[in-house]
């Protein structure tokens, strides 16, 4: 078709002033050999400069074939890497790059800066809110938390659990989001829910984590990161999808069908929590939802039963059965339902785990009622009618 | 399997090596190509290949179907027929279910039951390209500008791995004849492949991930809790995000091909260059844009039936266009814009050319005054498609008017570099790039592998743990 008789809307490639750019130099053909040669250098090269990380990575994956054959594949080739230093300078040029090259497999966490409070700043004599207030430095007599450091503890000073700080606008609500992929989608949801004029919602989730290998993220360590350097008010967790593995721990490994697989597990999930908890934070434990793939229902029901148990025997703990909460009427997985006001929605994702926008709202909304009816979370803190 | 990992990178190297050892045998090789492309789309799920193979089937099928018949409106309409049954699995696969849940909401609005059952259908990765590329073999051998291909090689174009999950859309008259002839072994061009690649890899593993994760998702995911100047910011990242994710695919398709000797057409071109919204499409995914032009505008009529009809057909085209992206409103709303703009801006031109007046831009102060506002027409447009509902996209949109008193922490100096860089690398003349390329071009293979791994080196340092899927993935 001639240029001219194109209709002038759409593209064309034919219209000589739109055809593509060609490159005025061509550069120089070579032959099969030669590109193979140039890829397999390339390729060698690249491999032997992250030999040690992938080497790390392929060790903290789950166990099985693939594992393994990464690990035949890789080892001889790291081995080659040390031996021509070619690992030394890259970890260098990562350096150079910022970046850890022995950072945790799973990545590193990244809090971002958050704004001080403006504690000079007088008060409202209209609000009924308390002057804002930083949290006070952990008191000398409080006992040493792990790792040798002082944190406040209602608890262990003998006072009660508080409910949840009546944010204001100079010092609004920390609320950090953390666990899985799952974690990442219910942080927005939560950024919707929540005052932004009265919250800040941090979504430090981590894709592909959980509690079992802390060897590929370590959730307790970031945890007390978080904790430290954020100082939330309330922490939501999800995670528990990608632990259907063996649990790594410093004396060595239980494997999934050991029958202490579920102590351990309970053991890292207390620690976590008590990671959270010890400095006064509120956490809201959300369950893990029912899912499409019925073979993994046992298995999940059983970490649930782990996380409910944890956080009732925590006062500063909340859990969301979010597996009753998305159930169908006679027990099983649906991809539409009905929303409190009763409209139809598409709530799951086509993967059968994930949420849609619309489901990890309706998850967002039965996670802050949680946090309401257990800390009395402030309505002034929501943009939603509880 | 995904362009920017291990697994494509050890896939890739088997299939090139394979693939230079058969060359001589074209039946051997083609049917090294047909497997390999099936294993690559396996990769997501095996169960999707039977898919591809019927969608195939109809395909080769119809074209045979309708090359037996002589008369031409006849062969027109065998098409027509061919051309549905090769749409059903895409409207059943796309489309179903948001019409059976429209339905199911709009009857019990009236105290009805729901007509049809609510299921879950899963959008097969890539299954709207290969479809349009099924139907553009049908339709070009209904307008005998090609013969029906031998089935062999009908599957291998229509699954040819490079271009499988998310384009180019390339047309049987330019693939067929290359996957017919064994490659040229004396003329792979390594050095434009290789920056194809590596760009491409730039462009997905740094830029875009970095932009996504830093602005674009917190702000379109919580419009409410982020500042104007941050949604301002995410409106502009996020135009950059699916330029470099997508482009960037694109570039990695079109770079894999060539390594095989194999040469796809140009899918991008600048398109933040645009100096109208008829000219941002003359630049991008100008593939499906072609599509778009031969087999649904100008067989509407295109633009000589009246200004009327032409408008009514820009319109048709723009909003099947929009909906070809996605079940719902928010493409139709991006359609709807595009094909208001270029309605408006046709009406423009033609009252322009009636008083005398230049068509284009004539100075460099009109050419950047016309860039600045066809970009922001296109921004405006990217809320709605990245917005997952209308009225999320009116809450970002909001946000530009009531939420210039909150801080921005989200907008860094690496972001609005990012941001700034990507956008001047559109609309300054004269990049660095051909020179590079040539200057590689005459290195050893040896050297050239090395420099190729310092850069595959920084891209994967300045990276994020894990790639996120490419955008036009879920297309």
């Amino acid at each position: 078709m001639a240029a001219e008789e194109l209709p002038p809307e759409l593209a064309t490639l034919e219209d000589p002033d739109r055809a593509p750019r060609e490159d005025a130099d061509r550069s120089r053909a070579v032959t099969p050999k030669q590109a193979g040669v140039t890829l397999a250098v390339c390729l060698a090269l690249w491999a032997m400069a992250f030999a040690p990380t992938l080497e790390r990575t392929a060790h903290t994956a789950p166990s099985g074939a693939r594992r393994d054959a990464a690990l035949a594949i890789l080892r001889p080739v790291a081995v080659i890497s040390d031996v021509l230093a070619v690992g030394d300078a890259a970890e260098g040029a990562m350096r150079a790059l910022g970046h850890d090259p022995n950072g945790p497999s799973g990545g590193e966490l990244v809090i971002p800066e958050l704004e001080t409070p403006d504690v000079s700043v007088q008060p409202d004599p209209s609000s009924e809110a308390p002057a804002p207030t930083t949290k006070p430095p952990a008191s000398p007599t409080t006992p040493p938390a792990e790792g040798g450091r002082r944190r406040p503890n209602p608890l262990v000073d003998g006072a009660p659990p508080s409910d949840i700080r009546i944010p204001t606008e100079r010092d609004r609500l920390r609320v950090v989001v953390v666990g899985d992929s799952l974690s990442q989608g219910l942080a927005p949801a939560l950024g919707e829910l929540f005052d932004p004029s009265n919250a800040r919602v941090l979504s430090l989730g981590r894709i592909s984590t959980g509690l079992a290998r802390p060897d590929y993220f370590n959730w307790q360590a970031a945890l007390r990161r978080i904790v430290d350097e954020v100082r939330p008010d309330v922490v939501f967790v999800l995670l528990g999808t990608n632990d259907d593995q063996p649990i790594v721990t410093s004396e060595g490994t239980v494997d999934l069908g050991a029958t202490d697989w579920t102590y351990a597990y309970r053991e890292r999930a207390a620690a976590f929590l008590r990671e959270a908890t010890s400095a006064g934070t509120r956490v809201v434990w959300v369950g893990i939802p029912v899912v499409a793939e019925r073979e993994r229902w046992d298995f999940y029901r059983r970490l649930n039963d782990v996380y409910a148990d944890t956080a009732a025997a925590d006062p500063l703990a909340a859990y969301v059965d979010s597996w009753r909460l998305l159930e169908t009427r006679d027990g099983g997985y649906a991809a539409y339902l009905r929303n409190e006001r009763g409209v139809l929605q598409e709530m799951r994702a086509g993967d059968g785990f994930h949420f849609t926008p619309n489901g990890y709202l309706y998850l967002g909304r039965a996670a802050i009622r949680a946090a309401v009816e257990a800390f009395s979370l402030a309505p002034a803190s929501l943009e939603f009618r509880i | 399997m995904l362009f920017p990992t291990t697994d494509f990178a050890i896939f890739f190297a088997i299939v090139f090596a394979m693939h230079w050892v058969l060359n001589p045998h074209p039946r051997a090789r083609k049917w090294l190509l047909l497997v390999s492309s099936y294993v690559f789309y396996a990769w997501w799920d095996w169960r999707l290949v039977w898919l591809l193979v019927t969608v195939s089937a109809i395909a080769q099928l119809g074209a045979l179907w309708v090359e037996r018949q002589d008369e031409q409106a006849a062969r027109s309409r065998r098409a027509i027929v061919a051309s549905l049954a090769l749409l059903l699995p895409l409207v059943w696969f796309k489309y179903y279910g948001f019409f059976a849940l429209s339905l199911a909401n709009a009857f019990e609005g009236i105290g009805l039951s729901p007509p049809l059952p609510l299921l879950q259908v899963v959008l097969p990765v890539g299954i709207s390209f290969y479809t349009f590329m099924a139907i553009s073999y049908v339709v070009d051998v209904s307008r005998l500008e090609i013969t029906p291909a031998s089935w062999l090689d009908t599957f291998v174009y229509l699954a040819f791995f490079p271009h499988l999950v998310a384009g180019p859309i390339v047309r049987g008259e330019e693939l067929l004849p290359q996957i017919r002839r064994r490659r040229d072994p004396e003329r792979i061009d390594v050095s434009r492949a290789a920056f194809l690649i590596l760009g491409g890899l730039f462009k997905k593993v740094v830029v875009s991930s970095f932009l996504a994760a830093q602005i674009v998702d917190p702000v379109f995911g919580a419009p409410g809790a982020h500042s104007a100047l941050e949604t301002l910011v995410a409106i502009y990242g996020y135009a950059i995000v699916i330029y470099t994710d997508f482009s960037g695919y694109t570039d990695i398709a079109i770079g894999v091909a060539l390594l095989l000797g194999f040469e796809f057409p140009v899918n991008f071109d600048r398109p933040y260059a645009a100096v109208s919204l008829r000219d941002f499409w003359h630049r991008w995914h100008i593939t499906l844009s072609r599509w778009l032009r031969d087999y649904l505008y100008i067989p509407l009529g295109g633009g000589k039936r009246g200004e009327v009809r032409t408008a009514i057909n820009v319109m048709i085209t723009m909003l099947l266009g929009g909906l070809w992206h996605g079940a719902g409103w928010t493409f139709v709303a991006w359609g709807g814009l595009h094909g208001i703009g270029q309605v408006v801006g046709r009406w423009r031109r033609c009252s322009r050319e009636r008083r005398g007046l230049p068509l284009e831009p004539a100075s460099a102060a009109a050419v950047l005054r016309a860039r600045v506002v066809t970009f922001h027409l296109i921004c405006l447009g990217w809320v709605f498609f990245r917005a997952g509902s209308i009225g999320r996209a009116f809450d970002v949109l909001d946000r530009l008017v009531t939420g210039w008193a909150e801080p921005s922490t989200l907008v860094t100096p690496l972001v609005v570099a990012a941001i700034a860089g990507m956008l001047l690398l559109q609309n300054v003349p004269g990049t660095p790039g051909p020179v590079v390329q040539r200057t590689f071009s005459r290195l050893a293979p040896v050297m050239q592998g090395a420099a190729l791994a310092v850069v595959l080196f920084a891209i994967t340092t300045l990276g994020p743990n894990g790639v996120a899927p490419f955008i036009y993935f879920r297309f």
